[in-house]
């Protein structure tokens, strides 16, 4: 599955793409909630790692809005539950990531992004 | 490259410096000996050398990944036997609350064991077949409440949730394992396990650990961010299923010679020895009956062709396979890494002795990346390493 934790993570890797290679705008997209219990202490260690604009640009473009523009630094467990759902509990099974930078398409199917890509485009 | 042989771990010395701290799981490695009497095989076909062409990726398409796709059932029937130990350790010795990648993770045989370790594991590989099934274990980073949603158990049995159907959220992604489609800084560790010898050339295999270090965290202090890569040894035990011997001739005995001679050349152009091979794969019909396994715990777990059974004419494909001699997986990472800009911390035993090679001499002019060489080994026909990254900020004096 997508969560939004794995798209928060995965970048355009077309050869000499490098701006506006993150994040890949999702499209035509089939989204599926499953409720899940939060882990505030998951959601804690993995915060540093988090690229918050483009996760809350993510979950607005899916219909989320409960993300605050800025990153909070106290959190409350009203946040922490919206980052739980945001992260966690919205799966894409089916659709679209384009790169905004070179407008390569990664598919995808059954819950499975396709990051292959030709040898050729690939660098080095 | 020069290696140096002080720092170049013995088989047994290295599986006692893997994952310091958790060493209760570490079995005494065995050897590789010669096989002494030679139990003709029964019928069964053997691995074929393997020279790779001028186009190494057309070979592994061919080579590699359509035959995964062909065989992903019956091989991941074979791939939910019990993780393999120092594996299992090496994820158990991790900080709670760790998410890491999985490279060339076929069927996410290592989700569970990461589960149960309490961290998180992201499956790339390159086969749609093999990724089915990871797909369908729970996704990791949940509480350990029960699902509202479906009243599922989100603890509960990975079996149950594989019965259930597609409905896991085990984190799978398509790619190789020279995707780059991951942000730098993302991984606090990463797996490839059995993967990185399915590269045909020298260029490719140092591709592959260059993007298996890129996206993990780098970081000035302590946790550092680590990896493990395991192999297929040339070096087969005598026990060994994978009968590389009638191609590759019996084990070379790791004497001190044998390791001396290996470490001063390349590691990659022994003219003696067939390091590529295709290795067989009999693909027994639907429901053919397996003989059990004989017994022993770690060659069973590892054991990569089923029994020969009399069946109706299983089909038998070939992968291909690099084998890798003793010294050439610590060479391949330590070069990958160097060829990156890391420098190479001193694997040394003791926490006192941290010392940098030569390329210590250079002068520091950003944030310099560094590897260290935490243990390498050899277990059960397979050659491990295991090692961490980091980076020394400038403002900091190299040690």
């Amino acid at each position: 599955m997508v969560r939004l934790i794995t798209h928060n993570m995965l970048a355009c890797h077309v050869k000499n793409c490098t701006k506006d290679n993150f994040p890949l705008v999702f499209s035509e997209v089939e989204l599926v909630i499953r409720e899940s219990e939060a882990n505030y202490d998951f959601l804690r260690r993995f915060m540093p790692k988090l690229d918050w604009p483009a996760l809350v640009d993510t979950a607005r473009s899916l219909g989320d809005e409960t993300l605050p523009d800025d990153q909070p630094e106290e959190w409350t467990d009203e946040q922490l539950q919206a980052l739980h759902h945001v992260l966690m509990e919205m799966h894409v099974e089916e659709g679209n990531m384009t790169c905004r930078g070179c407008g390569h398409v990664y598919p995808i199917s059954n819950g499975i992004p396709n990051m292959l890509l030709a040898e050729h485009e690939v660098g080095r | 490259m020069t290696t140096d042989l002080s720092t170049e771990s013995s088989p047994a010395e290295g599986s006692q410096t893997a994952v310091k701290g958790s060493e209760r799981q570490n079995r005494e490695p065995k050897l590789p000996r010669p096989v002494k009497a030679k139990a003709p095989p029964k019928p069964k076909p053997e691995p074929i050398p393997y020279r790779p062409t001028s186009n190494p990726g057309e070979d592994e398409q061919t080579a590699v990944h359509e035959v995964y796709e062909a065989i992903a059932p019956h091989f991941s029937q074979t791939r939910h036997k019990k993780p393999w130990p120092l594996i299992s350790t090496f994820l158990h010795s991790l900080p709670p609350n760790s998410v890491g990648l999985d490279s060339g993770g076929g069927n996410g045989k290592y989700v569970p064991t990461a589960r149960e370790a309490g961290v998180g594991l992201v499956v790339m590989d390159r086969s749609l077949g093999l990724l089915g099934d990871a797909r369908r274990q729970p996704g990791f980073g949940l509480g350990k409440g029960k699902g509202k949603g479906k009243g599922r158990e989100v603890e509960g049995d990975v079996a149950a949730y594989e019965v259930a159907g597609s409905d896991g959220s085990g984190e799978c992604v398509r790619g190789d394992l020279t995707c780059e489609g991951w942000r730098r800084g993302v991984f606090d560790f990463a797996i490839s396990i059995a993967a990185i010898h399915h590269l045909s050339t020298p260029l490719r295999r140092r591709r592959a650990v260059q993007v298996l270090l890129q996206p993990l965290v780098h970081a000035p202090k302590p946790p550092y961010a680590r990896f493990m890569i395991y192999v297929w040894a040339y070096e087969q035990s005598s026990g060994s299923k994978r009968r590389m011997g009638a191609t590759t001739g019996p084990p070379v005995p790791l004497t001190a010679e044998t390791a001396a001679r290996e470490s001063a050349g390349t590691g990659e152009q022994e003219p003696a020895k067939v390091q590529d091979v295709l290795v067989p794969w009999v693909l027994q019909p639907p429901k053919a009956p397996r003989t059990p396994s004989t017994g022993e715990s770690s060659g069973a777990a590892q054991s990569d062709e089923p029994v020969q059974v009399p069946a109706p004419e299983p089909q038998v494909l070939h992968r291909y396979y690099h084998l890798f001699v003793q010294g050439e997986l610590r060479d391949l990472v330590v070069s990958a890494a160097k060829e990156d800009g890391y420098r190479v911390l001193g694997s040394t035993e003791g926490e006192s002795g941290e010392t940098e090679d030569e390329s210590a001499s250079e002068p520091l002019s950003s944030d310099t990346r560094w590897i260290k060489i935490r243990g390498v080994g050899w277990e059960a026909d397979n050659w491990w390493i295991e090692g961490e990254v980091g980076i020394r900020p400038v403002s900091l004096p190299p040690v």
